[in-house]
């Protein structure tokens, strides 16, 4: 069992070996830390419209509190497992000693680390945009305050509400939209995976287009204004939506605090796990019938 | 050397695609300008739109579109002759250096035409939209600095274009990958904007925005854009020069 | 003597295109067999689906009385070489050799410098493999294929790149593993290396596998 392990191990090694110096790998991290200033840029320009500081953690709470940053966040990880199933000139000499399924955990141990190291980039670069005016302390700060309770955070469009301000401080938020976040990309990758395996590289891009717009479709807003529902239609609407959509399960304000039918926090944790082992265990029967072509020996991206 | 480089772009048909998307997306972008013009139903003057156009230009779907655009002609062609195999049956044709001077003054030219090309395709094709509504000028107004403030700023477009095209190829054949080529430009332009607005605001000489919009702290305004982006230039073909030179040696 | 590969009825296409045509055939024990055909003629295809690489379209591959693909994914205890060999560029030919041993932990350290000494490369040589000549990169590969002490090892077309005194010095090579009681399954343009090596040899024609010898 441990020998097991240790090599599947040893195949996320392999993948990981591939990152040095590779090109598209630095590209799509340079460009996440462009995407990360574009989008914190309605937050940081707020603080500094009204001379206000902000907590290390904000700009990351305020940009990645929001469905549409999330997606676009995620579309970007298609960038970095472009060469998914991760087949090289040199992969038949790993599968000659182990067997199918221990690649595939292999496989799935790196998304999970690769996905991991995306995110805390992330965070990282979010935070480091906004850290000339920030300050560490774990409180909410005076732009949080304006924003929230004044309500122009609605305004310019930032999911500045009174519900995350009330209901955790800013580190625990931040941790929470983190693991959202991971949750999402990792479901959205092993996707990916899946198709991949069952059905081809193609298939594999095409379900990631799908269930990024399967969940950006599924939007409250938006389906309120398409079918003019009334209010009473639009908060069901709003619930039926929080549960179905994989991207408002990733939205952080779209969880219930205590006042309403959303997925609880813990919920969509489950949801999410459930989700995983599900696309893995689907991964582990597609590989039984998978074909490997590998591609030549020529280096980089 | 050049001369084959410019007519093989000229012939090329992303080179024209690219000049056509410029004025469309511009187009798409004053689209909310354009239909409360057409709300009001005003008469305009010719100056007011040549101001028209340089809002669009001054845009901020035009400080997006520039460093995506201008690579998209000729800026992994250095890398693709390599990887294609193709420099074996050129060389022996020409010298290393007049194929690399020739190759990267194609690319920045490439740069800087497609979006000139896009500026004047742009005033082509606003035409029989805004004309209706057009007149001629004002009395006692000229239309001239309008145009020269037009002129200045294709200028400035044009070598732009110029810069981040070449500098495309630079880093394309320092990494031998081509889609750094495209992506490089896109990248290194958002990372300057990114240092002066958020670290350094007072490094303007390096932020790409006030490049295409100098204000008074240019010395010499435009002219000392133009020159300063010129010797940027400058810098980069002499690097690529050395660069593609070691590449060469490796083929 | 036993048929340690055995091919029933092999068919494999690539969407309306068959590339192996109701292949039967088994390949005894301890001896080197051969395979020659001209480019696609299904060669490769067919050492794929006995690595365990390529699912058959039809029919069924026994790799040592365990059917590939059903009752193992990859049959155990076989070296390879199909299409040109790759490794990490970044490392030197050692540091890929013991990445790949770490995998079973079956040998020490010591075995795979021996490897890479036997096929005239140096375990000390510090250069990556990035660098390496193609010739180079051959030879580390059958190293990769050979350290383990595999019984049968799977060899396509292992002598591209190498100059004459390489070739000549692979040859004594398989020669000397088939007197270990190795099979080895190789597949070569080459007619000398078919006649002075093989024990038998078979045809790959537009999918079919006839018998020369």
């Amino acid at each position: 069992m441990f020998k097991k392990i240790r090599q599947s191990f040893s195949v996320a090694g392999y993948n990981f070996r591939q990152w040095r110096r590779n090109p598209r790998i630095i590209i799509t991290f340079l460009l996440a830390f462009i995407l990360c200033f574009l989008l914190s840029d309605k937050a940081v320009a707020f603080a500094e419209e009204h001379q206000t500081t902000m907590q290390i953690a904000e700009a990351f709470i305020w940009t990645f509190g929001d469905s549409n940053s999330i997606l676009l966040s995620s579309l970007l990880l298609i960038l970095l497992f472009s060469d998914m199933p991760f087949l090289s000139s040199g992969t038949p000499f790993y599968l000659m000693r182990i067997n199918r399924r221990i690649w595939v955990m292999g496989q799935a141990i790196y998304i999970f680390l690769a996905a991991g190291v995306y995110l805390l980039f992330i965070l990282v670069s979010t935070s480091l945009v906004c850290m000339t005016n920030s300050f560490t302390a774990n409180m909410w700060s005076k732009t949080a305050a304006i924003l929230g309770y004044s309500g122009e955070g609605q305004a310019i469009a930032l999911p500045a509400l009174v519900k995350t301000l009330e209901m955790s401080h800013p580190y625990q938020c931040m941790a929470s939209i983190f693991f959202l976040m991971l949750l999402y990309a990792l479901v959205l990758i092993f996707f990916m995976l899946f198709f991949n395996i069952w059905k081809g590289q193609a298939a594999g891009v095409i379900s990631v287009f799908a269930f990024s717009i399967y969940g950006f479709l599924l939007n409250p807003e938006n389906l309120q204004s398409l079918f003019r529902l009334p209010d009473e239609l639009a908060y069901k609407t709003r619930v039926w939506v929080g549960w179905l959509s994989p991207l408002n399960q990733a939205t952080y304000h779209m969880h219930n605090f205590g006042y309403d039918n959303l997925p609880r926090l813990w919920q969509t944790y489950a949801i999410g796990g459930a989700l995983l082992l599900l696309l893995m265990l689907l991964s582990l029967w597609a590989i039984r019938r998978y074909s490997f072509h590998f591609r030549g020996t020529e280096g980089g991206a | 050397m050049l001369k084959t480089n410019m007519r093989s772009i000229l012939n090329s048909r992303i080179f024209w695609a690219g000049c056509f998307v410029m004025p469309v997306i511009l187009l798409l972008s004053q689209a909310d300008g354009l239909a409360e013009l057409y709300r009001k139903g005003e008469v305009r003057t010719w100056d007011f739109y040549i101001q028209f156009q340089l809002k669009g230009l001054a845009g901020s779907t035009m400080v997006f579109l520039a460093p995506i655009l201008c690579t998209l002609p000729y800026t992994a062609s250095f890398e693709e002759d390599i990887r294609s195999g193709m420099i074996k049956s050129i060389l022996p044709r020409t010298t290393r250096f007049r194929y690399l001077a020739g190759k990267v003054l194609a690319c920045g030219l490439s740069g800087g035409l497609v979006l000139v090309i896009g500026i004047l395709l742009n005033l082509l094709l606003c035409l029989p939209v805004l004309s209706p509504m057009l007149r001629g000028m004002e009395q006692d107004t000229s239309i001239w600095p309008s145009l020269l403030q037009l002129f200045e700023s294709a200028l400035l477009f044009f070598t732009l274009g110029f810069l981040w095209a070449a500098f495309g190829m630079l880093m394309a054949a320092l990494t031998g990958n081509r889609y750094v080529a495209y992506s490089a430009p896109f990248i290194c332009y958002y990372l300057l904007i990114i240092l002066y607005e958020r670290y350094f605001p007072y490094l303007f000489i390096l932020y790409p925005k006030s490049w295409l919009a100098p204000g008074t702290e240019w010395f010499l305004g435009v002219f000392g854009v133009l020159f300063w982006l010129a010797e940027l230039a400058a810098l980069v073909l002499i690097l690529f020069i050395l660069a593609g030179g070691r590449r060469l040696e490796r083929v | 003597m036993k048929s340690i590969i055995k091919l029933e009825n092999l068919s494999k296409s690539f969407g309306e295109d068959l590339v192996l045509k109701s292949v039967n055939r088994e390949f005894e024990e301890g001896k080197i067999h051969g395979i020659v055909g001209n480019n696609g003629s299904g060669k490769t295809v067919m050492m794929k689906c006995v690595c365990g690489f390529l699912q058959p379209s039809q029919g069924r591959v026994f790799v040592n009385y365990k059917q590939v693909g059903k009752e193992v994914d990859f049959p155990e205890n076989m070296g390879i070489i199909i299409e040109t060999p790759g490794f990490l560029p970044n490392l030197s030919g050692l540091k890929n050799l013991e990445l790949l041993a770490s995998l079973q932990r079956r040998i020490h350290k010591e075995i795979i410098r021996q490897t890479i000494r036997r096929v005239g490369l140096d375990p000390d040589m510090k250069k990556p493999v990035g660098k390496y000549s193609l010739g180079m990169r051959q030879r580390l590969g059958i190293a990769q294929a050979i350290m383990e002490d595999p019984s049968l090892l799977v060899l396509d077309e292992p002598f591209n790149g190498l100059d004459k005194n390489g070739t000549g010095q692979m040859r004594t090579l398989i020669k000397d593993l088939r007197e270990q009681g190795k099979t080895i399954l190789l597949a070569s343009h080459n007619q000398i290396d078919i006649d002075e090596l093989c024990d038998t040899v078979c045809e790959m024609d537009a999918g079919v596998m006839t018998m020369i010898r």
